[in-house]
């Protein structure tokens, strides 16, 4: 401690006299450092599995290194996710500090070294943020496997590699350091003068539209040359690959345009919230702190879009494996010659497909076809299922025959869909739980920051439920702002993504992407539900009282 | 009073906020001058550019004509990196009250300077200073355990520590009672006869001003007299005829 300087001391005691402040900054990166270590437990713990299985070493680590690979991709989106939400974090808590800040530029920091302090304290954070995941990570790895152990699934033990859970913890160190970068160097310009006088509005600056246009215009460019090169591109795997990067560089530029897209929406929603103090109040927030509700919203937006984009995505691939069923199996029940039974030549197979079709025509409850060697039952109108199964067990089984029935092929195709479905949620899943942490968290110390504010509005009238409204409401426009872009652009990459491998477009699932909007929305004002307490507390005479 | 020697100074300073027709001229040619070893105290009323002419004289602010000396050194010449080893260095600020880092001990507070220049601070000074301001007990306390009063000591004690050429206040007694108020100035007034240090307040307090061995007064962005040996009475009427309606500096014809 000795050795650092002032500032850093400042800011590391600081940590360790408000760790609850810390866990709410590093709250998103712990997220992903839970996912990160836990996708390098799992991998570790999968090898060994597939070694002791099969003890082919070489395509064990081929299988291993793809599903990692796979795993990484949304670990990736993940720390990205959590990095943007650590980032508006950093800058928040340092826009109260700014007194602060500027007392130590006062009596002679430099501004590299408040910079460094800032940097720091990120590292600190980071570190605290890092291990906690990785802790929560490789417990709930050993408890989940005890768990299905006990419950008497076959699963090897876990496996324990130090190597992983300890590079999880330097990512998570390098991304909270990263994401402060911008905090750190705005602190280290804190003009001195703000030490003395009232004033600090750090954050009262609106959005520069000079700026921040042409950037955006710029991405957007990117973004459609590089989906339309996606699109031509014939291999199915480069061109994904390219629809996906275009879709990042979308993200870039929403990023970028955020601020002045949350303004727009805020102006946008104004007429609506004309009739209601506190719903005036939440618009004139969310306008005027548009670079924070920006940050949140555009992570919030990642993650639904990747939610949409799946969800389309995976519509596709369904509707084609269904249509692919239809194709393949034109009849309910398929009867075939069995190639493990005696029918070795063409003739042979023939009259073993003419004879089964001969006794399956006896039956009433069947209409029967033949297509060379196959024998294509259907169901007669109206006829008792159970009364078909019997006819066909007994009519098509034996005599070196096989029997395929549809339905079954169709019931392993949706369980394969669904555990596809299940798995893809639960990784996107990850951003979009980090997404609406960092709305909740983001809140939380914006509210801290209007405490005064809020008591003085109570003072003046607005009533307690008031308080608590205009949150929920600033909460549910901050949802609103992520929830329609993300749904809307993300079905559209979903939909460039069947076209790039392939795969015909179905209709939309509308109604589960709409549920996923209401959703968001209605699990942003949830997330905010410990602010509207907390606001709810908030004495009217708070803002007379202290100075 | 012999001619004693110039701490510091200001030369026909301007300060101008803003531009064009909606400018403001919160220093309006400004010239004046701190003996060194002297008690000088500003007033003038709200808005008359004290604050501004403390952060110009401090290397807070940078003029936008004229000069500002502390000795021989031009602050408006020197760019940010200089000015930050200026305040570091020659001077030592006291604020309102809530001016210490909360999260460093009273003690850690007073090597604030000392530690950023990294340097160790003069162990037999700190002790006197901290027993003179009567905080010897108070070091390892937190900022949010003291009181007013002993945070403004603790505060003075930061701002003495580093025998800077001149110490800037800036309401120091603002956030005050007035028994804690009253302390502070003794301490200040025993620093400045005591130990020969500079020290230059801004107050709108005729009890704090009378403590002071000049206070010079401001109106409208320009120097408006100047009073030796004040006593609440003459700075009482000294302000009466500057007037206290508090009129806003005309802004500047374009
Ligand atoms: N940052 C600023 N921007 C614009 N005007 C300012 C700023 N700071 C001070 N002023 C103006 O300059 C004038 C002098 O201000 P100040 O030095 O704070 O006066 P005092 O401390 O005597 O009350 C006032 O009219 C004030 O409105
Ligand atoms: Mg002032």
């Amino acid at each position: 401690m000795r050795a650092l300087n002032p500032a850093t001391r400042a800011a590391v005691a600081g940590i360790r006299r408000n760790p609850r402040q810390t866990v709410l900054t590093g709250l998103a990166v712990l997220v992903a450092t839970v996912f990160s270590t836990g996708s390098v437990v799992f991998t570790d713990t999968l090898r060994e599995a597939l070694l002791a299985g099969a003890p082919d070493p070489e395509s064990v680590s081929a299988t291993v290194a793809s599903v990692l690979a796979g795993l990484s991709v949304f670990v990736g989106l993940a720390l990205i996710a959590a990095t943007v939400v650590v980032g508006s974090t950093f800058r928040i808590v340092l826009a109260r500090r700014g007194r602060e800040l500027a007392l130590l530029r006062c009596v002679g920091a430099s501004r590299s070294q408040v910079t460094r302090s800032v940097l720091a304290e990120a590292a600190v954070t980071g570190l605290v943020a890092g291990v906690g995941g990785a802790v929560v990570a490789v417990v709930a790895g050993h408890l989940t496997i005890a768990v299905l152990q006990m419950s008497g699934v076959d699963v090897p033990g876990p496996v324990l590699q130090p190597a992983g859970p300890v590079g999880c913890v330097l990512l998570a160190v390098v991304a909270t350091v990263v994401a402060a970068v911008p905090s750190a160097l705005a602190a280290g310009r804190v003009p001195p003068v703000v030490a003395l006088g009232e004033a600090d509005g750090a954050e009262a600056r609106g959005p520069d539209a000079r700026r921040r246009v042409p950037l955006a215009v710029m991405l957007v460019v990117a973004t459609v040359a590089v989906g339309a090169r996606g699109l031509a591109v014939p291999d199915a795997l480069g061109a994904l690959g390219l629809v996906a990067l275009s879709g990042m560089v979308l993200f870039a530029a929403l990023v970028v345009a955020g601020p002045l897209l949350v303004a727009a929406a805020a102006t946008a929603l104004r007429p609506l919230a004309a009739r209601s103090a506190p719903a005036r109040l939440a618009v004139a927030n969310a306008r005027r702190v548009s670079r924070r509700t920006a940050a949140t919203t555009t992570v919030l937006a990642l993650g639904v879009g990747l939610t949409a984009a799946l969800l389309v995505g995976i519509e596709g691939a369904s509707a084609d494996a269904r249509a692919s069923i239809e194709r393949n199996y034109p009849a309910e029940v398929l009867v075939l010659p069995d190639d493990r039974a005696t029918a070795p030549d063409r003739t042979e197979r023939q009259a073993v497909a003419d004879a089964a079709a001969a006794r399956l025509a006896e039956r009433p409850e069947l209409r029967v076809r033949t297509d060379g060697t196959e024998v294509l039952v259907d169901p007669a109108p109206g006829a008792d299922p159970q009364a078909v199964r019997d006819a066909v067990a007994s009519a098509g089984d034996g005599a070196g025959t096989q029997v395929i029935w549809t339905a079954e092929r169709r019931a392993e195709t949706e369980q394969v869909l669904g555990t596809v479905r299940a798995v893809s949620t639960g990784l996107v899943g990850v951003t979009l739980v980090v997404a609406v942490l960092g709305m909740g968290v983001t809140l939380a110390l914006s509210l801290h920051e209007r405490t005064r504010e809020i008591a003085l509005l109570r003072a003046l009238g607005l009533t307690r439920s008031g308080a608590r409204y205009a949150v929920a409401a600033e909460a549910a426009i901050a949802g609103l702002v992520g929830a329609v872009p993300g749904v809307v652009l993300g079905a559209g990459y979903g939909v460039l993504g069947l076209l790039a491998v392939g795969i015909p477009v179905p209709t939309p699932p509308a109604g589960q992407l709409a549920g996923l909007g209401t959703g968001i929305v209605v699990v942003a004002v949830l997330a905010a539900a410990a602010s509207m307490r907390r606001v709810g507390r908030v004495a009217p005479a708070h803002g007379l009282a202290t100075g | 009073m012999t001619a004693p020697r110039v701490a510091a100074a200001a030369i026909g300073l301007v300060r101008a906020y803003g531009e064009g027709r909606g400018a403001v001229r919160a220093l309006d040619g400004v010239t004046l001058w701190l003996p060194a070893g002297r008690f000088t105290a500003v007033m003038g009323p709200s808005g008359s550019g004290k604050s501004t002419l403390l952060h110009c004289l401090a290397g807070l602010d940078r003029p936008t004509a004229g000069q500002v000396l502390l000795g021989d050194t031009d602050l408006g010449a020197l760019g940010e990196a200089a000015r930050t080893a200026v305040r570091r260095d020659r001077i030592g600020f006291v604020f309102q009250d809530g001016n210490l880092l909360g999260h460093l001990s009273a003690g850690e507070n007073i090597d604030l300077a000392a530690s950023l220049a990294g340097r160790r601070p003069d162990r037999g000074w700190r002790t006197e200073l901290v027993d003179r301001l009567g905080i010897g007990d108070r070091l390892r306390h937190l900022p949010g355990e003291l009181s007013g009063g002993q945070r403004q000591r603790v505060a003075v004690a930061r701002a003495l520590l580093g025998r800077p050429e001149i110490v800037v206040a800036d309401e120091p007694t603002g956030a005050l009672d007035t028994e804690s108020g009253r302390e502070l100035l003794g301490l200040l007034r025993g620093c400045v006869d005591d130990y020969g240090q500079t020290v230059v307040m801004v107050t709108h307090d005729p009890l704090a001003a009378s403590v002071s061995d000049q206070v010079l007064l401001l109106r409208d962005g320009t120097a408006a007299g100047r009073l030796a040996d004040p006593t609440p009475g003459t700075v009482l009427s000294a302000l009466g005829e500057l007037g206290t309606g508090g009129r806003r500096p005309a802004p500047v014809p374009s």
